[in-house]
């Protein structure tokens, strides 16, 4: 079973179209690199894979549902860190990670408890006072925290300093070895090399290409200059 | 269908711990307060039947507070508390509605909660809950708290006082969950339900104003039929006490609230039903400017009470027609106009009075575009602007300027078209010239409450805007009631606006004019000052 599928996805704002005609399959057990200039769709196509926004045609399933009828049903299996993470300022971080970890089902106390450390978070600071890094860790341990077969990460760690981009990527790994999911969407190139299996390549809406890790280092030498090679050369 | 509505309820309270408990009091106290107050002023029966000769014969007061059903205390209640606390549920419920709905998705936190397992159909059921168990906590404390108070009419009439407010405010929650789904910022959706509710304030007024009596009980044209105000208005709770028009709402209330939930499940997340339109690819000439950005943010704001203020002066400079249809018909009437001397001089005083309307609104305008100030400062647009050449008194000078301009141009705007009104829809003839300056006399009043503003801007930000709407709740009682309730003078006189003649109906005195200004700017420089040497607020 695929864990994400979608075939000839579709989805238009008025007469622009977002996505256009999409295919992206995701196993499971994988780490999957999603990458793309900034409006190919990457956040979009996640959108619809939420249920949040409504395809306009083709299919996009989740664990082989419908993501916009099942959405409840299919939250119960993931844990999803936005790209851009906004909250009520008078929340303290601690309160909003109590609150996302109750809409998912329940937190596991102890991996809450280590993420906050590992991610050295202060937890009774309202949010508005949190830094633009600082507020991404609220998300990323809110979703880390939970224990779930996928994880969705859009662009999760572009305000993080390297040393937490370091416990970022022990942390994805520690999934991988459970045998968990993670669909990453990522500007940066070095984290896609580092942790994910496959990427796929999208723009304009359409998937360019699908490489596995192996295959991308035999036909290429690192990501970031066959993302330049593939984006340059259909400008 | 509905998972995750209880968390989002629990999210809801915790986020709303002040503002729930305040809107409740003050909604369910105003009411219970005002029975003390009237019983200890009205004074005797005689002084009653006096005062309701005057009031029902007045389309004013039919107008802004409602015919008065009869000369006892329940219909002096009536008339002068129930469209204040209908106003005050109206928008505590459409605020409230709007600000965990559509603000949500503009803020971007709905999607990580949506991303969760919540429903998509669950934010708006949880604050719709939040919604029922306010208006009915409401509803019980208001209700509790007159049927103790008052023995002047019976304890069940009491309760449906309070049951009609309640039913009052469901309908404009379920209003409000409507026009959520229409808009893409919550400020636009606000903007709309202030409109929704000062047309159906106005729409019962019309009601009001051309309704008969029949068989002893003042009878609204079918207007008021098409308004909430008008539902609750048709129990006359504490006179007659009539018990089904609280099935109206509560039908209204079955109708539209699946409406809601039907235009939510056929949207996108963070999308309106009205479309968001596409932008200009280049900043104007004018937006390049410090001053065009002021503009830019300010506009809506004026743009929006410039409607409301025409809309008004329309109404009422275009029945000065109907008044004198009804003060002629009525020989009654006709004495009593002539008694006041003439019915040229009645419409000036009648419209003269409607220009202190005018000014309310036009404060209110200045307030809420004096908002700007600290709502910029907080969300940091004010950070990145100050990081450029732009000064920090510029940029305060800019939007203080723009706010009482505006308002310049609201109160001048305003008076002219009340007298053009007049003139061509009135049947009447009305000095334009007389009217602009009659508005503007009232532009010290802005100026006196900008320089609070300003200097609290300066030295204690988080209170500036209570302070003002205080303030400016303080200017419309003390120019409604204080007659009627007899508070002292001193007291009295610290509203600005006492102080301000009723031009043109009386000339314009310049003194008391003059002096505001004085003080307005003086609070201005100190205000000015303090911001200058105060730090930005913290992220």
């Amino acid at each position: 079973m695929n864990i994400i599928e979608t075939k000839q996805l579709v989805k238009k704002f008025g007469s622009l179209a977002a996505l256009d005609g999409l295919n992206l399959t995701v196993g499971e057990g994988e780490v999957h690199g999603f990458l793309g200039p900034n409006g190919a769709g990457k956040s979009t196509t996640i959108r619809v894979l939420l249920g949040l926004l409504k395809k306009t045609s083709g299919e996009a399933t989740l664990f082989d549902e419908d993501p916009w009828g099942k959405s409840v049903t299919l939250h119960k299996k993931l844990a999803y860190v936005p790209g851009e993470v906004n909250f009520w300022p008078n929340l303290t971080g601690g309160e909003i990670i109590d609150l996302l970890g109750e809409l998912r089902g329940g937190l596991d106390e102890k991996r809450r408890a280590s993420l906050l450390e590992r991610f050295d978070l202060d937890a009774t600071k309202k949010f508005r006072t949190y830094s633009k890094g600082n507020r991404q860790k609220v998300a990323l341990v809110a979703a880390l925290s939970s224990d779930v077969p996928l994880y969705i990460l859009d662009e999760p760690t572009s305000g993080l300093d390297p040393l937490m981009e370091n416990v970022f990527q022990e942390e994805i790994r520690d999934l991988k070895k459970q045998g968990k999911t993670v669909f990453l969407s990522s500007h940066i190139l070095s984290e896609v090399e580092a942790l994910c299996d496959r990427v796929t390549l999208i723009r304009l809406g359409k998937a360019v290409s699908e490489y596995t890790l192996a295959e991308l280092q035999k036909d290429h030498k690192n990501l970031e200059k066959l993302f330049l090679s593939k984006y340059e050369e259909e400008q | 269908m509905f998972a995750g509505t209880w968390t989002l309820i629990k999210l809801i309270l915790r986020r709303d711990r002040i503002k729930l408990p305040i809107w409740i009091l003050s909604a369910a106290g105003f009411a219970v307060l005002m029975v003390p107050l009237l019983v200890k002023t009205t004074g005797s029966a005689a002084s009653l039947a006096e005062l309701a000769t005057s009031m029902q014969l007045n389309d004013v007061v039919k107008l802004l507070t409602g015919p008065l059903d009869q000369a006892t205390l329940g219909g002096l209640f009536l008339v002068k508390t129930s469209l204040y606390t209908a106003l005050i549920l109206a928008f505590f419920n459409t605020l409230l509605v709007i600000r965990h709905t559509r603000q949500n998705e503009e803020l971007g936190a709905q999607e990580l909660i949506l991303s969760g397992r919540a429903s998509r159909y669950s934010p708006l059921l949880a604050v719709l809950t939040v919604a029922l168990v306010s208006n009915i906590l409401i509803t019980a404390l208001m209700g509790l708290g007159i049927a103790t108070i008052a023995n002047e009419w019976p304890v069940g009439q009491s309760w449906l006082y309070a049951l009609s407010m309640g039913g009052l405010g469901l309908a404009f929650a379920a209003i409000a969950s409507i026009v959520a789904q229409l808009t893409e910022t919550s400020s636009a959706a606000n903007g709309i339900l202030a409109g929704v509710i000062g047309a159906t304030f106005l729409l019962r007024g019309a009601g009001d104003v051309l309704g008969t009596v029949v068989a002893g009980v003042p009878t609204p044209a079918f207007w008021s039929y098409l308004s909430p105000f008008g539902w609750m208005q048709l129990t006359h709770s504490t006179t007659f006490g009539y018990w089904w028009p609280l099935l109206i709402p509560l039908v209204f209330c079955l109708a539209a609230v699946p409406c809601a939930f039907w235009l939510l499940a056929r949207r996108d997340l963070g999308a309106g039903l009205l479309p968001g339109r596409r932008g200009r690819a280049r900043a104007s000439r004018l937006l390049r400017t410090p001053f065009g950005l002021t503009w830019h943010l300010q506009k809506n704001v004026f743009m929006g009470w410039l409607v409301g203020n025409l809309v008004l002066v329309v109404v009422i400079g275009s029945m000065s027609n109907q008044m004198d249809k009804v003060y002629s018909a009525s020989s009654q009437l006709k004495d009593f106009i002539i008694s006041l001397g003439g019915s040229g001089a009645i419409e000036k005083a009648f419209l003269s009075a409607m220009l202190t309307y005018v000014a309310a609104l036009t404060l209110a305008y200045v307030i809420q575009s004096l908002g700007k100030l600290r709502s910029e400062e907080v969300s940091s647009h004010l950070e990145n602007l100050l990081a450029t050449k732009l000064s920090r008194i510029k940029w305060l000078a800019l939007h203080v300027a723009t706010a009482l301009t505006g308002g310049a141009a609201m109160l001048a705007l305003s008076g002219a078209v009340l007298a053009i009104s007049v003139n061509v829809a009135g049947g009447g003839s009305a000095d334009i010239w007389a009217y602009t300056c009659g508005a503007l006399s009232y532009w010290p009043l802005l100026l006196v409450f900008t320089g609070v503003y300003v200097l609290l801007f300066g030295i204690l930000p988080m209170a500036a805007s209570l302070v003002a709407w205080l303030g400016l709740c303080w200017v419309v009682f003390v120019g409604e009631l204080a007659a009627l309730i007899g508070i002292p003078n001193w007291l009295r006189d610290l509203s600005p606006m006492v102080h301000i003649h009723p031009a043109p109906a009386e000339a314009i005195a310049a003194g008391p004019l003059i002096a505001m200004s004085l003080i307005g700017l003086a609070l201005l420089a100190v205000g000015a000052i303090s911001w200058y040497r105060r730090n930005l607020a913290e992220q």
